[in-house]
């Protein structure tokens, strides 16, 4: 298979467009920022890239099959032995292009998330998933080039990819044929296996199938061929089916079950290992805030928490960690804002789950953590009567921490 | 003279309900068999089916004793079985040596010896000077030629080739027929130009709708003109074939 696709590399659009793709990769890559604190976010952001460079390729594989597959080289693809093989050897040219431009992209991410001390496994199961909706564009693409033949199939094609995702999505098929994408931090959280496995299963049919149909249309075949898309079709119907009957907590995302680490001692900073390097940024900024505030009487908890899953009840005493990856600065500070609601946010109060808005509170949190920014940045804050404002605030808010729980609990809904 | 190469048996094939061929019967060995017949008479989907490249609705077509269409032997089959099309399109940023060498791979070669053997066959059909000239700039009958070297690249036991001297000026036609003429494998030679049924054809079959309404030696359709000694007697004997449509003639 490597004569082909190497000849299919050097003569396929797709090499013309290698340069588009690399664009695409590093232009969605960065038009968001703060994925490269964590090993998972920036694996599934630079992946995000995949909803438009599947649909690329599988335009261009479909304007190959349609323009190199000449009506001479159709009927040389149907009488010799590797005759189908040569198209799929021009639809695997093109993947192998793209995910070559995906991964120059993944290898920035990675880089860039290591250089930042960055932690965490890296979510194979992504890369996985990157790279078989990829494989099913470029098939679907062929398929499309080997049907339609025209140059209609090309903008047919990636339309077709394009629009799979979202058409999933409105059949509660959230997930399918798409890869990656998370626009917020992973820390903490974990797509459910079962829904993992479903997911990449589902697209590695999407491929089979769709090449099974390449090979009845290019080639004479036997109902084995037949049977077996037919088995195909049906595996990929039950497996959608299996999806959307599953449990709608599975689909969202799950608490990871990586180990605990904490950084820092005062106060110390704590949560799922994979955020350990924004611990360290938390830490060092909240000892810096600590210090400051201290002096107007405005105390810092001993220790602070990232939570683990959506919703999190921190072991007693400890306040919730506030954290936004992509407010945090180029020379690694926290933006004062997650600072200042790190501190102000009671660790445990009943009142904020309550049928109607605890306003006084509110109020209180909303005051002490706009003096908390003013007081972080120098500008005000600073008089004795803001001060002692900021501390009565503290005060009511901890006094709401009374039924804190003892241990993490994550709560479904 | 050996055993049947290509046997075609009982063989139909539909296209919207129209018989393109019917019930053709036919077994081809080691020589030249010319095809002959109108435009539209199923030549092309003779070549084909018997290519392996279009299933028959009804029959059965074995090369070498296997089943072209059958799911264990189709590969053994192929291999052993080449066609050169009537038209001649290949991709056109692609190299000579390029195309021969993703064709010889096709034809089952392992991608080591696919080099060696298209370079081979560009010698066989005089193309190896132009290996590195990109297909767009060939000429028509140079592209021909082309269609006859990934043909020959596997030194298959029969040769289909559909039309193969349209388009060719005198000297690469020359050529052509040379080349035929040395190759060691039965070969079916579907053909409108007579003069090249004359120079090569052991053995003339005449298609008529679909049907095989002659199958003999070249002199045995002279003699169904009227002057079987005139210069284009051959022609004239094939249309009196098809104006007789008398069936099998031999």
């Amino acid at each position: 298979m490597t004569l082909p696709v190497r000849l299919w590399i050097r003569r396929s659009s797709a090499l013309l467009a290698f340069p588009a793709m690399l664009v695409i990769v590093f232009l969605v890559l960065f038009s968001r920022s703060g994925w490269s604190w964590e090993r998972s976010q920036a694996v599934s952001w630079a992946t995000a890239c995949t909803i438009l460079l599947g649909p690329l390729a599988a335009g261009l594989v479909a304007f190959d099959v349609w323009r190199r597959q000449t009506s001479t080289m159709r009927e040389l693809a149907a009488s010799t032995r590797r005759g189908t093989a040569g198209i799929f050897a021009l639809a695997l040219a093109a993947w192998l292009l793209a995910v070559l431009a995906w991964l120059s992209g993944l290898g920035v991410a990675l880089a860039m998330a290591s250089s930042n001390g960055a932690a965490g496994p890296i979510p194979w199961w992504t890369i996985v998933q990157g790279l078989l909706v990829m494989l099913a564009c470029v098939c679907i693409g062929a398929l499309t080039g080997a049907t339609l033949r025209s140059v209609a199939a090309a903008p047919v094609a990636a339309v077709v990819c394009y629009l799979l995702p979202i058409g999933a999505n409105v059949f509660g098929l959230q997930g399918l044929m798409t890869a990656g994408g998370a626009t917020a931090p992973l820390i903490g959280i974990t797509q459910d296996r079962t829904i993992a496995v479903v997911l990449v299963l589902a697209a590695a049919l999407v491929a089979a199938l769709a090449w099974a149909m390449v090979r009845r249309s290019t080639a004479p075949t036997d109902a084995f061929v037949s049977v077996g898309a037919a088995v195909l079709g049906v595996a990929l119907v039950g497996s959608l089916v299996y999806l959307n009957t599953l449990s709608p907590v599975l689909r969202t995302m799950q608490p990871s079950a990586s180990a605990e680490v904490c950084v820092g001692s005062s106060p110390e900073v704590c949560g799922p290992g994979e955020g350990a390097a924004l611990y360290a940024v938390a830490a060092e900024d909240l000892q810096s805030a600590g210090q400051l505030l201290s002096e107007d009487g405005v105390p810092l908890r001993d220790r602070y928490d990232y939570p683990r899953g959506d919703i999190m009840i921190p072991p007693g005493g400890a306040g919730m960690l506030s954290l936004s990856p992509s407010e945090v600065t180029d020379d690694g500070h926290l933006a004062p804002w997650d600072v200042a609601l790190t501190i102000a946010t009671p660790s445990v109060c009943a009142a904020y789950y309550g049928d109607t808005p605890p306003n006084d509170l509110l109020d209180a949190q909303g005051s002490l953590a706009t003096w908390i920014v003013d007081r972080l940045s120098g500008e005000g804050g600073d008089s004795p009567a803001d001060a002692d404002g900021a501390q009565r605030a503290m005060e009511a808010l901890q006094t709401c921490d009374g039924g804190a729980a003892g241990s993490w609990t994550y709560v479904s809904d | 003279m050996t055993g049947p190469v290509l046997t075609l048996t009982g063989v139909s094939h539909s296209y919207r309900g129209r018989d393109a061929l019917h019930e053709v019967s036919v077994e081809i060995r080691r020589e030249v068999t010319a095809l002959i017949g109108v435009n539209g008479a199923g030549k092309s989907t003779f070549m084909n089916v018997a290519a392996g490249g279009l299933s028959p609705t009804s029959g059965s077509v074995l090369v070498d004793g296997k089943s072209i269409y059958g799911r264990r032997t189709r590969g053994q089959a192929l291999q052993a079985v080449a066609l050169m099309p009537q038209t001649a399109s290949f991709p056109g940023n692609m190299t000579v040596r390029e195309v021969v060498e993703y064709l010889t791979w096709m034809r089952g070669a392992r991608a080591g010896d696919a080099r060696t053997r298209a370079e081979r066959a560009l010698e066989t059909v005089e193309l190896a000077d132009r290996a590195s000239s990109k297909i767009r700039e060939l000429s028509g009958g140079m592209l021909r030629r082309v269609g006859l070297a990934q043909a020959v690249v596997m030194d298959p036991s029969i040769l289909l080739l559909d039309e193969p001297s349209t388009g060719l000026d005198p000297e690469q036609r020359r050529i052509m027929v040379d080349r035929l003429r040395e190759l060691d494998a039965a070969v079916v030679l579907s053909s409108h130009v007579m003069e090249d049924v004359s120079d090569l054809a052991d053995r003339v079959l005449v298609l008529d709708a679909g049907t095989i309404v002659f199958d003999g030696t070249l002199p045995d359709l002279c003699d169904r003109a009227p002057d079987p000694s005139a210069p284009r007697a051959a022609e004239a004997g094939f249309l009196a074939v098809l104006a007789t449509r008398s069936g099998v003639a031999r």
